[in-house]
């Protein structure tokens, strides 16, 4: 039944023929001459289609805007106070045999101090939110062994970081633990220093063992142990007085898939937010920002007081609070046709922004006295807002619409004789302007085989007033003679395409509206005969 | 100018019964010899199609406008429009018993019949196209198509204890070749003045037997039948009349369970498919978009199972003067069973030639068509019957006005005396 209805013209006639059905099997049945009128595809198209929804709003005026709002650059904790990955090895050889200890002493104790390496960052507190940390034991010795691993500088809720494994003799022992959701006390035993992490590991037999065990010379035990990945969701310290330079670029996907070849935006309003989350006054200069558009390597450079400029940044509040731990310090920047370019990195449709900043913390040093701070997720941000009103003056502007034709050779095949035909297209603009529009025929890989008609066919504009605002559509209608050659064409299409092209570059600001379209019928005229 | 006169009345009434039902050979020996005999029957008749519609419509090239509109203008909005197609061959030998009161025989015979309903609008949206129409609701309903072939093999049995009457009975085996019955119950077709829309709604019911078994005497369903005849010489009016009355297909068949069954009940508005997203387009296989977007719409069952069907049986009775000589008069009436066939009456006027030949005019009201004329013929020895009908022969002279065409011939001959 499916492959009957996908023929609708077929359907018809065979709606029509289905009270002669038997006779056309026992006689040769005269032909006659019907005339058919069938719908065979509608759609409507409207900006909104055009563009990822997402960024496409209307106001209270129906005027459709195209909103974008971004993190163009984001400098976080990882970047600016990254804890690196330290391993730790020790190992403890029996030097002469004959030594007996009993069980449950321990046979090794070591204090084990690890000083991470921060350049000038002098972190005194924090606390884990991600990590992992590896343990590897290795008992050479003939006797089960216990280790006990404390990390004296991480506690939580009051107690330290603990591991205790039984290793049998002559075995190995590795595993994975995560020190997450501890506080770290990075200021040592003494608490009068900086990025120190105290353990202690201590080895002895089996508590569990009934006799003293007696070592013989080359009995030997290791261990290795590894912090990785540490993530922290609080740091608390001296962050350095340090410059650092960043490049790199953010991909921007609101104009792909807008099909102009040029736009002109009469009006826009973009502001550009920087937000420091940082406990720790920072010192920022924007060296460059560029849009390039991708498809057709273009590129454009922003101009706006800002660039190259040194924008002082004072560091964020530390208010204790779960729920909002950091008040942000924010300085906006306005730009407008008068004070910059940017409506030129606009109407390129970029695809990428690409961005050179530098950023100097702490310049004027050591001013908190060890109390920067920082929290995950609260950073220095660079946000770009645009919202841009579609008032706008375009060049190839194509509103398209894609569908099954379902016009098939074996639809009109059930006339004996095509006498006369016509595709009539109605199509019903709601859009200020006369619109050029064609159909184009598609095989399967969406390769264009044909048009539908040879020459672009213009479609009457709207009733406007002097404003330019639609008071009334206006329907037109395109006939195009169906010739056999175009039952052809559309037997062997399977896609249609409706592609209607705009264009108001240089000649007259359009308002899109979420209230217009450009809607189409396409209906079949036939006259033929059939058996 | 006697001879022409002759000639006028045989020509004239050198047929049969128009769309009186036609009488099994076996109807027409009496039980005390032995006999043999076949017959061909065929016969349509319409009330609204003209022969001058149907025969240029299965025989000519073209259908012109003038003949659609001709066409159309004896068609009506209702149910009325009936018409009707019946075939029938038979053979039937029979043999007496011992009392020469009492004989039996056989009767083997190939039936078609095949009936429909068209209405005025259905005709016209299949012979104009929906254009015509554009801006208006089609009814489309109550349109009908049935067809049924069967065999059938029966015994049967005589009774004739005296000259002047007889009865017979004959119970049957059905072989149910083919059915076809389908009705378009409520159905309407609207088209929007430019023709973006199209509305449809229909509910139909059908039947169709096993469509992969359908040659020659096929066996898709089995059946009973029942017939019954009584023939009496009754006197009145000063004359001798013989009063046949008939009882012929009285039955039932029983279709295999191959036998398909359809109902539909939709309602589709359309207006071209939408597709409103290249991307999302592309990603799509566009028959599942197709099939999504009307299937939505369908309300269709279809199954297969076993349908009962009951035969078009027939009812006749049947009044002839009985002369030796000269001018006689006769008349009936036919009924049919479970058929849009409406009770058909008619008058006879015959001339006995002599009492082995005689011909017979008869005119007619009911059945498939409205008024039908028909004439027959026939040749009777002590041995020998043989006989010749042709029907509506209104239609056959006035094609434009009148639809319709019946033939049947027969030959029965009887041994021993």
């Amino acid at each position: 039944m499916n492959a009957f209805f996908r023929h609708k013209t077929a359907f018809l006639i065979a709606l029509s023929l289905v009270v002669f059905s038997q006779c056309k099997n026992a006689f040769t049945p005269a032909n006659w001459s019907i005339d058919v009128l069938a719908p065979i595809a509608i759609g409507n198209v409207n900006f909104s289609d055009l563009v990822v929804s997402d960024y496409l709003t209307s106001d209270s005026n129906d005027l459709i805007h195209l909103t974008y709002s971004d993190t163009i650059i984001r400098l976080g904790l990882d970047t600016l106070v990254g804890i690196p990955d330290t391993t730790i090895e020790e190992e403890f050889v029996i030097p002469i045999g004959g030594i007996s200890f009993p069980p449950g002493t321990p046979f090794y104790v070591d204090t084990l101090r690890t000083k991470y390496k921060l350049n000038d960052i002098r972190l005194t507190y924090a606390e884990v939110r991600e990590s992992l940390f590896t343990v590897e034991l290795e008992n050479r010795i003939d006797a089960p062994l216990l280790v006990r691993y404390t990390i004296l500088s991480a506690t939580k809720d009051g107690k330290e970081f603990v591991i205790e494994e039984r290793l049998a003799a002559k075995t190995d022992f590795d595993d994975q633990f995560n020190l997450d959701g501890y506080s770290l006390d990075l200021r040592g035993i003494d608490q009068n220093t900086y990025n120190v992490l105290n353990s202690v590991v201590e080895v002895m037999i089996d508590p569990n063992e009934t006799q003293s065990h007696t070592f013989s010379a080359g009995d030997r035990f290791a261990i290795k142990n590894t912090f990785e990945k540490i993530i922290p969701e609080y740091a608390v310290g001296f962050f350095g007085s340090n410059s650092t330079d960043y490049s790199d670029k953010t991909e921007i996907d609101a104009f792909n898939l807008l099909p102009v070849k040029a736009i002109d935006f009469s009006d826009f309003d973009v502001s550009l937010a920087i937000d420091n989350g940082i406990g720790a006054d920072l010192e920022l200069t924007i060296e460059r920002l560029s849009a390039v558009n991708a498809h057709n390597s273009t590129e454009a450079e922003l101009q706006h007081d800002i660039i190259g400029k040194k924008q002082q940044f004072g560091r964020a509040l530390n208010l204790f609070d779960d729920q909002n731990p950091v008040k942000h310090t924010q300085k906006n920047y306005s730009f407008t046709q008068q004070n910059s370019n940017l409506d030129a990195l606009i109407e390129l449709l970029p695809s990428t922004i690409e961005y050179e900043i530098g950023i100097k913390t702490n310049p004027l040093g050591d001013i908190s006295l060890g109390n920067d701070f920082i929290y995950y997720g609260h950073d220095l941000a660079l946000m770009l807002d645009l919202d841009v009103p579609l008032s706008l003056g375009v060049e190839g502007l194509q509103l398209i619409d894609t569908f099954d034709l379902e016009f098939k050779r074996s639809d009109v095949a059930q006339l004996e004789q095509l006498e006369s035909g016509y595709l009539n297209i109605y199509v019903d603009n709601g859009y200020p302007f006369e619109t050029s529009i064609q159909l184009y025929m598609h095989n399967s890989d969406s390769t264009i085989l044909d048009s539908i008609w040879t020459e672009n066919t213009l479609v009457k504009s709207a009733i406007a007033n002097g404003h330019g605002d639609v008071l009334e559509s206006v329907e037109s209608l395109i006939q195009v003679p169906l010739t056999q050659e175009l039952i052809d064409r559309l037997d062997e299409a399977t896609l249609v395409s409706f592609k209607g092209t705009v264009n108001t570059f240089d000649k007259q600001i359009i308002h899109v509206r979420s209230t217009q379209n450009l809607a189409f019928k396409i209906i079949v005229d036939v006259t033929g005969s059939v058996q | 100018m006697r001879l022409a006169i002759y000639i006028l009345i045989f020509l004239s009434s050198l047929a049969a019964t128009a769309q009186s039902l036609h009488e099994n050979s076996w109807q027409h020996f009496s039980s005390d010899r032995a006999f043999v005999g076949t017959d061909a029957y065929v016969s349509g008749a319409s009330n609204s199609i003209t022969n001058s519609f149907a025969w240029n419509f299965l025989r000519q090239p073209w259908l012109t406008n003038e003949l659609r509109n001709n066409q159309s203008a004896k068609l009506t909005t209702g149910t009325t429009n009936r018409s009707g197609v019946d075939y029938s061959s038979s053979v039937t030998a029979g043999l007496n018993l011992a009392s020469r009161e009492h004989g039996v025989f056989l009767h083997v015979a190939d039936r078609f019949n095949a009936e429909s309903i068209i209405t005025k609008e259905a005709f016209d949206l299949t012979t104009r196209g929906n254009k015509p129409f554009a801006g208006d609701t089609l009814n489309l309903g109550y349109n009908m198509l049935r067809s049924i072939r069967y065999q059938q093999i029966g015994i049967g049995w005589t009774y004739s204890a005296k000259a002047d009457s007889r009865y017979s009975v004959m119970v049957s085996y059905i072989n149910g070749q083919s059915l076809n019955f389908g009705y378009l119950n409520n159905a309407s077709l609207y088209t929007s003045s430019i023709g973006d829309t199209l509305a449809v709604a229909a509910a139909a019911y059908a039947n169709v037997s096993d469509t992969s078994n359908r040659t020659f005497a096929a066996s898709n369903a089995w059946g009973l039948a029942l017939d019954l005849f009584m023939s009496q010489e009754i006197d009145g009016m000063n004359n001798c009349w013989k009063v046949n009355v008939s009882m012929t297909d009285i039955g039932f068949t029983q279709w295999t369970n191959k036998t398909a069954t359809y109902l539909v009940d939709t309602s589709i508005v359309f207006g071209g498919l939408e597709i409103a997203n290249l991307d999302a387009f592309l990603n799509l296989d566009s028959t599942d978009i197709v099939s999504d977007s009307v299937s939505q719409f369908m309300d269709q069952i279809h199954y297969t199972n076993q349908v009962g069907h009951r035969l078009p049986g027939r009812l006749q009775i049947n009044l002839t003067q009985q002369v030796a000589k000269g001018f006689y008069a006769g008349g009936g009436v036919a009924f049919r069973l479970f058929s849009i066939y409406r009770p058909y009456g008619w008058l006879t006027g015959g001339l006995a030639f002599s009492e082995s030949f005689k011909t017979q005019l008869e005119l007619g009201y009911g059945g498939y068509g409205n008024l039908q004329v028909a004439a027959m013929a026939m040749f009777q020895t002590d041995h020998l019957r043989a006989f010749a009908k042709i029907g509506n022969l209104e239609a056959l002279t006035v094609p434009q006005h009148f639809g319709g065409a019946t033939a049947q011939i027969g030959i029965q001959y009887a041994f021993g005396s």
